[in-house]
């Protein structure tokens, strides 16, 4: 009992430190923007290390979703309607896979850097400069994962679009004029607005998650190496509930 | 310490909330205060639910707030219904709330057909009093519940019609002699044998609708009560032959017979070259392959609803859907039987093309319903199943 | 002038400094010892303020460290220089980098000039021309030079070292000792030095401080401390190992 009651206690001050660790860092955007070489930096690990990988998945959900989709729909002889697949792209596939391959190369990345930097000292010797972690380390990085998941997502759902149409040419016979045509009939407007949304929320879940794991990394390099995987299974974790939290509410609205 | 752990549980018990809250608030509008609300009276909603939509002219405009039922009211105006309404439309005094059916596979919305464009327009919590329902599907195939049997009747009072007219044909003024020596009267007569046969030679083929209808494996019990029916009605014609026999000494002449054989002779032609309804019913590829469509494409459905599999399968493997389907296809019987029942004689039948279209227009119809349901369910259940998938 | 004034500390629930008051006078060289896990950095970080005090309170030059505001603390960081334990540099920048660190976040100074300060300080620690070098590729003791050089870097008036010379090899650890005091003489600085050797600490300290198990023992001058007739502050200073029943048990055990 005393041991669940001390684990609720640990859990409500998690929660308090990420909550505060969002606030600061969300109210220190502008240092973020300010020291644009942060930024830059931030944006170009970002973009560098996720392209290729976020378009190979992207190609491959494509791919397989049309797959399965195909079968569903020759059931009903309804194969030219799996241009419909692409909408499951946009709304969930696009976005969270997206998200999940971020958490796994960035948000991981962050947690490593952050705690490497925590053990060895880098991040008091920070503070004994007069500045602040959160605004020096994990600003540029929100802002980057913010500003890039969306394009990202927009990435990836392009690199499933074409796998999709390609497969549905092969597989399913139904030429990709047919797949965009059903594609772009039934895809609103909003639906890729709310992808996009997600997208930035998702993206700033996981660069909180992972800077926060970075900065209650204790225990050097094995500490580094316990952040590092909780803070990829926590952003996973936080992402899927905040996509359906999301979700819930922009479809409410 | 104590205090990041009393404001950490705060944040979690508030997220909790918030996120029971999402579970149990369907309509975000009414707490986001967007809109005005409007009441009405209903004798009943049928399945009518809080956040269905409120539509105008087919737009949204608002959605179903509350639904409360108050037994001491009279029976016509026993549920009342509170409409949340976008601000930036007017609803006047005289405008109609009717309760419609969304879909033939059930959903409900309330729409608002204008009334007097100069009456008043409602404020907040007042009550549009012209208010209807519209009957349930069921409730239409009930009262039009019509079988088979009547369309058989219908075909059977078409062949009796042939009957009557070959018998007009013997009563008339004809002679066998101006019929034997007549040479341009055999010649007719032969075109209309020769279209009657390339008819029957289609219909055997399993060309054009009826041989399509013929051909199907799943009408076969009623193909065979059909035959049945032809016999009876080809033993008729023996008769007429039988009659004809009488004919062949009947010494009366009928100055009309040419008339009616030539007329005969069109009819047939028309037969021939796709023309009218039965024409068109045995000739026209694309209509036959409407209807081979619908009928497998129904077999599909219903196929997949008896075996229980798939996601749409799921959708309709109520009881209740699957009635509707069944009454939907019964309507068509309903329609085709009418007109087999109203247009009386089947030369009028084979003439009159507006008798082809509405049959026609009845298949679209029906097509379309199910076109419908397919458009809207892969929406809802593709993703759904290919979620499942994974 | 630092004054603390009845420290206390703890992680969570475990306390790890009691009741600790004592003043550092302006120019004067503090050094700290006791055994390891005592307390001392510990004790460094809530003079530089990176924790807050559970109890009592630390002021410099008048005002409370863990109550500033970001301005103000700004303006005391730059007035103070801090070595880490363990160096603390930026292990993804080079050395150079590191020292020119603290000058471009609050210098205007041309990229020239600070290219020009950073070898001069790193002259100074005896490391000249390790500028290019990643902190993964220098030894124990080069971190700790090339950190004492990013400390010195803004010509600090109060400098905070931890364990600066543990580690190091005589001759270096000679170097630094020397280069403390002189760095003293040309800063006019404020020193508070986390130190093991005894015989170098005994040279360059003004004052003398001896924690045990997060109680101050002892404090005074080297003088003082050696005549001190604390039996701790005796066996400490004579390097005799703990000789309670359980440390004997222990030695037997090695025989
Ligand atoms: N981050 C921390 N969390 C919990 N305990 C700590 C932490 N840092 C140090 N301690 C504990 O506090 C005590 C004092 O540590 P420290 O001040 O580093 O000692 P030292 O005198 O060797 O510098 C030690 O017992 C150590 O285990
Ligand atoms: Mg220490």
């Amino acid at each position: 009992m005393p041991a669940f009651v001390e684990s609720v206690k640990r859990t409500c001050a998690a929660a308090y430190d990420v909550a505060a660790l969002t606030l600061d860092s969300i109210r220190h955007i502008g240092y973020a923007l300010k020291r644009h070489k942060l930024l830059f930096k931030q944006l170009y690990e970002v973009g560098n290390s996720s392209l290729v990988i976020v378009g190979v998945f992207g190609l491959f959900v494509g791919l397989i979703l049309v797959l399965y989709g195909g079968d569903q729909l020759r059931r009903f002889n309804q194969e030219k309607l799996v241009g419909l697949t692409g909408l499951a792209i946009v709304w969930e596939f696009g976005p969270v896979f997206t998200a999940f391959i971020v958490a796994g190369r960035i948000g991981s990345a962050y947690a490593a850097e952050i705690g490497t930097m925590q053990v060895y000292d880098e991040i008091d010797a920070l503070k004994s400069m007069g500045i602040k972690p959160e605004a020096y380390l994990v600003s540029p990085r929100l802002v980057a994962c913010a500003l890039l998941l969306p394009l990202l997502v927009i990435y990836a759902d392009f690199a499933a679009l074409m796998g999709g149409a390609g497969m549905a040419w092969f597989y399913v016979r139904v030429a990709p004029r047919e797949f965009f045509r059903i594609f772009f009939q039934y895809l609103e407007f909003r639906e890729m607005a709310r992808s996009l949304v997600k997208a930035v929320i998702f993206g700033g879940i996981i660069a909180v998650v992972g800077c926060y794991h970075g900065f209650k990394t204790t225990g050097g390099a094995a500490g580094v190496g316990k952040s590092t995987t909780q803070s990829v299974v926590h952003s996973l974790l936080a992402v899927l509930v905040a996509d359906y939290f999301i979700s819930k509410i922009l479809l409410a609205l | 310490m104590a205090r990041k752990v009393l404001v950490g549980m705060l944040l979690l018990g508030a997220l909790f909330i918030f996120g029971l809250a999402t579970f149990y608030v369907e309509n975000w509008q009414r707490y986001l205060g967007k809109g005005y609300p409007l009441k009405a009276k209903f004798p009943l909603v049928h399945t009518l639910d809080v956040g269905d939509i409120v539509r105008m002219s087919g737009v949204e405009v608002g959605a179903v707030e509350e639904l409360t039922i108050n037994t001491e009211a009279p029976p016509q105006r026993q549920v009342e219904a509170v409409l949340r309404i976008n601000l930036d439309v007017t609803v006047r005094a005289e405008d109609k709330a009717v309760i419609k059916m969304a879909s033939i596979f059930g959903g409900y919305y309330v729409a608002l057909e204008p009334g007097d464009r100069n009456a008043r327009t409602l404020g907040e919590d007042e009550e549009i009093v012209n208010t209807a329902v519209a009957p349930s599907v069921t409730e239409v195939v009930e009262e039009s519940k019509v079988t088979l049997e009547e369309i058989r009747e219908g075909f059977n009072g078409a062949f009796e019609n042939i009957d009557t007219l070959t018998a007009d044909l013997r009563e008339g003024k004809g002679t066998l002699a101006r019929l034997l020596t007549d040479e341009e009267l055999a010649a007719d007569m032969d075109v209309i044998v020769q279209g009657l046969k390339t008819a029957s030679e289609r219909l055997e083929k399993g060309e054009g609708v009826l041989g399509k209808l013929l051909m199907d494996e799943d009408m076969e019990d009623d193909l065979q009560k059909l035959l049945a029916n032809l016999k009876e009605t080809s033993e008729d014609l023996a008769e007429g032959k039988g009659l004809l026999g009488r004919l062949l000494t009947d010494e009366e002449l009928s100055q009309d017979v040419d008339a009616i054989v030539s007329s005969l002779k069109t009819a047939s032609e028309r037969l021939e070259t796709g023309e009218g309804v039965l024409g068109k019913l045995l000739m026209d590829q694309q209509m036959a392959e409407d209807v081979s469509t619908l009928i497998t494409n129904l077999k599909d459905i219903s196929d997949d609803m008896l075996s229980g599999e798939g996601t749409m399968a799921k959708l309709l493997r109520s009881d209740e859907v699957y009635q509707q389907l069944m009454s939907a296809l019964d309507d068509l019987g309903e329609a085709t039987g009418a007109i087999a029942r109203g247009e009386g004689t089947i030369g009028k039948l084979v003439q009159d093309d507006e008798v082809y279209s509405k049959i026609k227009q009845l298949l679209q119809d029906v097509q379309g319903i199910v076109d419908a349901y397919r458009e809207q369910s892969p929406v809802i259940s593709v993703a759904g199943s290919l979620f499942g998938a994974f | 002038m630092i004054e603390v004034r009845d420290l206390e500390a703890a992680y969570g629930e475990t306390s790890v400094l009691q009741g600790i008051s004592l003043t550092v006078q302006p120019q004067e060289i503090m050094v700290i010892m006791g055994q390891s896990g005592c307390g001392k950095s510990t004790f460094l970080r809530h003079l530089i303020g990176l924790q807050k005090p559970r109890a009592g309170t630390v002021q410099i030059n008048g005002t409370h460290v863990s109550e500033m505001s970001h301005k103000d603390y700004r303006a005391f960081c730059r007035s103070v220089g801090v070595l880490f334990q363990s160096g603390g540099l930026f292990n993804s920048m080079t050395v150079g980098q590191n020292v020119a660190f603290p000058l471009k976040e609050y210098t205007r100074l041309a990229d020239p000039v600070i290219d020009i300060v950073v070898k001069l300080k790193l002259q100074q620690v005896g490391l000249g021309g390790v500028e290019n070098q990643m902190p993964s590729e220098l030894s124990g003791g080069m971190k700790k030079r090339a950190g004492l050089a990013r400390a010195l870097a803004l010509d600090p008036n109060i400098l905070f070292l931890d364990e600066p010379t543990t580690g190091l090899d005589p001759i270096i650890a000679a170097g630094i000792d020397e280069l403390i005091l002189r760095i003293r003489d040309i800063y006019q600085a404020t020193m508070v030095v986390v130190a093991h050797d005894i015989a170098s600490s005994m040279q360059i300290a003004d004052k003398i401080a001896l924690f045990r198990d997060g109680k101050l023992i002892e404090l005074g001058s080297p003088e003082e401390i050696r005549a001190s007739r604390n039996a701790y502050v005796r066996q400490f200073l004579n390097r005799q190992a703990e000789r309670d029943e359980d440390g004997e048990g222990a030695l037997r055990y090695l025989r």
